[in-house]
């Protein structure tokens, strides 16, 4: 078979216009593997600026954007059109409630065969019946606005991927579920190339978070007045779509790999088949870190955030808990290294929120840095207040730089900090306290911040479980073997026909 | 709701005679003020003329009725398009644009005029220097009335409307009792004067509104492009409308009156369907009044629902109430213009006269009054259905009439004079059915126009 690369990466809204987590993750794993040939197919919208964030690595061949607000017009139905339209939509409604695999491959062999697009499937009058057909099966009585916009934005993001053209490539591999997982599927489907599903944080948790502090989304209790008239569950509905994105993802991946145990049961819980789950936890350069020599300098006692001022790194209960800090180790110093774009607004908050506390000389905002390693050898522990993580990169690095850790207890960052099941690496690395508790944290600091020899002992437990367990030698090793074996699998080229 | 049906609603809502006459008349004069201002000139000027058979005479109808044609058919494309355009920017609260429209639209129409009609006078008639220069000023004068007026529904003018005809007619009974002699320049010119009068007092009005400054609007082409389908539909409609006189101008084997050269009528014809139009105006005036401005209330609230957070099901009541109450307004309306058009028939021999008729032109006239009833009541579709901003389906409604009128007039030529008329009464009855059957089809479709069609946002 000629390919066009050797793995297509597919990754939602991040690489490589964004820096974040799973973008930086991308960027280092594609690096990690020079001789493989990578394709990205960058999932995103419209309105996100698609100016480069990252300067691709020389293994990358191509890109294809997926812009979720815009698909195309498609093919223009004719009168006898309206059942197949009308089957369609209710094969797209059954998968979106459902997340059944099998009902959203039928509807995506059905959309290839039609080549029907937002002509036949939105705009059409036939279109419109059954967006009214799924209003009454879902949220009767509920805002038709509000449910319109919704179902129109499903709708378009998931034909903005099915008719997205792909490219001819060995394996497809989806860095989470949601639309990258969707992605995926659909080239499964299409063109029988094996799926591999990498999910670092789980999907549905970030978006139930994502949806409770969404203020887009509101219970307007405008259903009218009628007394059968239902209150209005807009939320749930999305939360229901993004649940069922996952499952068809699970459904449809070859190998589903997440780096650890813990996801593995709430993979399990939304219908992941154990035989297809996988362990590689994120692999560092730990190497290179360990060989960096510590800043011994006399300085404030300090504490180091590296993350984005975006509200599910919970920023204010670091800042909360650097203001009680205060009191407890005089003099200790606070720094968040992170950029603040990605929401203004609440970067303003914790500004704010700074002052109000009478933090600003405890606090300092750095924004983006040049080299976050001179602050990572500077630094006496590293925190992180995230209210959802998976396998936090910064956590890994400060790991392999001899940095003790408190951290919420949030993904894998209990795994990190105090070991895990069979690690030959005994010993805590630093504190694991409740998420939103910025009194345990100030305390956990405190108690690390004012012991030299205790902060010692956890820099080198720390050191020592990066080298053995998170060493990106390992991890590239487990990833090209994880290829090879898919590779192996024949193609299974789907017939696309109208059953 | 419409600016036009929001003045006409503020007016009927004041609960007293005069504002009830106020609603009427600024509903007539919105809809045809340049025509109504024009038959009853030329009556007048008629009446105080000769008796009705010198030649200047003539050749003065002759030019008023070529110059009310062209002027409708040249006005009526770019009237469409102002209308909506300055509407869309006063709901916008953007009206800086709106005096370069208005200019621009005035500057097409010179021009377009210089280039079609000045050479008709000049090259293709025999008139006199003067006449030709008092025919294409009168043409100036009729279409920049026609251009001024939907500017002044888009504001709410009510009383700069109605001021500047009664004004007008007034300049046309003063200056038709000046000159001594009655030539055709002399009453061509009395009737520019009242046309100017009404004209400038229109302009007057805009300008005291929006300014004189001129601000070019330079995505006007693109909007242009997006309801292409408007000034194509204004121009359909006003060539549909002539294109039966035209027809029978230039082709029908006898009656035709030669004015001067290619300025040719046949008053058998023209008289007897410029009554029965005329004779439309006040059930217009009524779906004016009472069922577009109700329709209107109710797509307002339709909208102001849909915003609100509706659920469908309450929208879709709100849909079959509009939509009932559309379908029941052009039934009703058009046993009204059957009426009027039974009473008219019924009366005609009576009032033969006075209405300036000869008993030859009385079958004629039958069959243009029952044509009348069909056609009115297919442009109430029609204005339904611009409501609705379904432009395409309004288009076809009067590319049905054009292309029916005109190849229907031309097939009944032949059959003689007593099918005369039979042609147009056809077209207008097949252009009702197709608009009632659009109208039928789209009206349950209203939520999914408000929110796919007509949706600025998708």
């Amino acid at each position: 078979m000629a390919v066009d690369a050797d793995v297509c990466m597919i990754v939602e809204g991040g690489y490589p216009y964004i820096v974040g987590g799973v973008a930086s993750w991308a960027d280092a794993f594609m690096r990690a593997s020079p001789q493989l040939r990578f394709h990205i197919i960058a999932i995103s919208v419209s309105s996100q600026s698609r100016r480069p964030s990252y300067a691709l690595p020389e293994n990358v061949v191509g890109i294809t954007d997926i812009l979720l607000d815009v698909c195309p017009p498609g093919v223009t139905p004719n009168r006898r059109g309206q059942q197949q339209v009308e089957r369609l939509i209710s094969l797209l409604q059954t998968s979106v409630i459902s997340g059944d695999g099998s009902v959203f491959e039928q509807f995506i062999k059905h959309l290839l065969a039609t080549g029907y697009g937002q002509t036949a499937l939105l705009d059409s009058k036939a279109g419109w019946l059954a967006m009214e057909a799924a209003y009454a099966e879902l949220l009767p009585s509920s805002p038709l606005l509000d449910f319109f916009w919704s179902w129109r934005f499903l709708l378009r993001s998931v034909l903005a991927i099915a008719r997205t053209p792909l490219p001819q490539v060995r394996v497809f591999h989806a860095a989470g579920t949601g639309f990258s997982g969707l992605a995926a599927a659909c080239a499964r489907i299409a063109t029988g190339r094996p799926f591999l599903l990498t999910e670092h944080g789980i999907y549905t948790n970030e978006r139930r978070i994502d949806l409770a502090v969404s203020d887009w989304l509101f219970e307007s209790g405008a259903g009218g007045f009628a007394i059968s008239a239902r209150p209005s569950e807009l939320r749930s509905t999305w939360m229901n779509a993004f649940q069922s994105f996952s499952r068809i993802s699970y459904a449809m991946a070859d190998v589903i790999t997440t780096q650890y145990r813990t996801n593995q049961i709430f993979q399990c819980s939304d219908g992941a088949a154990e035989s297809k789950l996988r362990i590689i936890p994120n692999g560092i350069d730990a190497d290179k870190f360990s060989s960096l020599a510590r800043n011994t300098a006399p300085r404030r006692p300090t504490v180091l955030l590296i993350g984005r001022i975006v509200p599910i790194k919970d920023i204010r209960t670091f800042i909360m808990a650097i203001a009680l800090l205060k009191d407890l180790v005089p003099n200790a110093l606070g720094i968040i290294i992170g950029p603040e774009g990605e929401d203004p607004g609440y970067a303003a908050g914790c500004r704010q929120l700074v002052d109000q506390l009478g933090a600003a000389s405890s606090i300092d905002f750095l924004g983006r840095v040049p080299d976050v390693m001179e602050y990572l050898l500077s630094a006496d522990v590293l925190a992180l207040s995230s209210i959802s993580e998976a396998q936090p990169i910064a956590v890994l690095e400060a790991a392999a730089t001899g940095l003790p850790v408190v951290s919420t207890d949030v993904g894998s960052c209990r795994e990190i900090i105090e070991g895990f099941e069979g690690d030959p690496v005994k010993g805590a690395g630093g504190s694991v306290v409740a998420p939103c508790n910025p009194k345990e944290m100030a305390e956990a600091l405190a108690v690390i911040l004012l012991d030299d020899r205790k902060r010692a002992e956890m820099g080198d437990v720390m050191r020592r479980r990066a080298a053995n367990y998170y060493h990106k030698d390992r991890v590239k090793g487990l990833y090209e073997a994880l290829y090879a074996e898919l590779q192996t699998s024949p193609p299974q080229p789907q017939q696309v026909k109208l059953s | 709701m419409t600016n036009v049906n929001v003045t006409i609603e503020a007016l009927t809502r004041r609960g007293t005679l005069a504002g009830v006459f106020g609603a009427y008349s600024y509903a007539s004069f919105i809809v045809a003020g340049p025509w109504i201002f024009t038959v009853l000139g030329l009556s007048y000027l008629s009446a105080t003329a000769c008796d009705g058979s010198c030649a200047d005479l003539t050749i003065f109808r002759s030019v008023v009725i070529y110059n009310s044609m062209y002027s409708l058919i040249i006005t009526s494309p770019l009237a469409f398009f102002a209308g909506r355009y300055a509407s869309r920017q006063l709901h916008r609260g953007c009206d800086q644009h709106v005096f370069y429209v208005l200019v621009l639209s005035l500057s097409i129409f010179l021009l377009l005029t210089l280039l079609l009609a000045a050479p008709f006078y000049t090259l293709a008639t025999r008139l006199e220097v003067y006449e030709q220069v008092a025919s294409i000023q009168n043409l100036l004068l009729i279409g920049s009335a026609w251009l001024l007026i939907p500017f002044l529904g888009v504001i709410r003018a009510h009383n700069g409307i109605i001021i500047a005809f009664a004004a007008g007619s007034l300049a046309v009974f003063v200056l038709g009792h000046l000159p001594a002699d009655t030539t055709a320049t002399s009453l061509l010119l009395s009737f520019n004067g009242g046309f100017a009068v009404t004209d400038l007092i229109l302009l007057a009005t805009i300008v005291r509104r929006f300014g004189s400054q001129i601000v070019v609007d330079h995505e006007l082409k693109d909007e242009w492009r997006k309801v292409w389908e408007l000034p194509v539909a204004g121009f359909a409609y006003a060539l549909g409308l002539w294109i039966d006189k035209i027809i029978m101008w230039h082709l029908a084997p006898s009656d035709n009156l030669a004015a001067s050269g290619a300025l040719q009528t046949m008053p058998s014809y023209d008289t007897a369907m410029f009554w029965s139009q005329l004779s439309s105006i006040p059930v217009i005036a009524v779906f004016l009044v009472h069922v577009e401005t109700r329709f209107s209330a109710r797509l307002s609230e339709f909208h102001t629902r849909m915003q609100q957070r509706a659920s469908l099901g309450e929208l879709k009541e709100l849909v079959q109430n509009a939509a009932r109450h559309a379908l029941s307004g052009v039934v009703g309306l058009f046993a009204a213009f059957a009426i009027i058009a039974a009473m008219m028939i019924l009366t005609s021999l009576a009032l033969m006269s006075e209405l300036g008729l000869r008993p030859a032109y009385m079958s004629i006239l039958r069959v243009a009054l029952c044509a009348m009833a069909f056609y009115s009541s297919a442009i109430l579709c029609f204005n339904f259905l611009l409501l609705l901003d379904l432009r395409r389906q309004a288009l076809l409604i009067v590319l049905t009439f054009l292309v029916l009128n005109g190849a229907l007039t031309v097939a009944f030529l032949p059959l003689g004079p007593a099918f005369y008329g039979y042609g147009n009464m056809f077209a207008s009855a097949a252009s009702l059915l197709v608009g009632f059957g659009l109208l039928f089809k789209e009206l349950p479709w209203l939520n999914y126009h408000a929110f796919i069609t007509n949706n600025a946002s998708l």
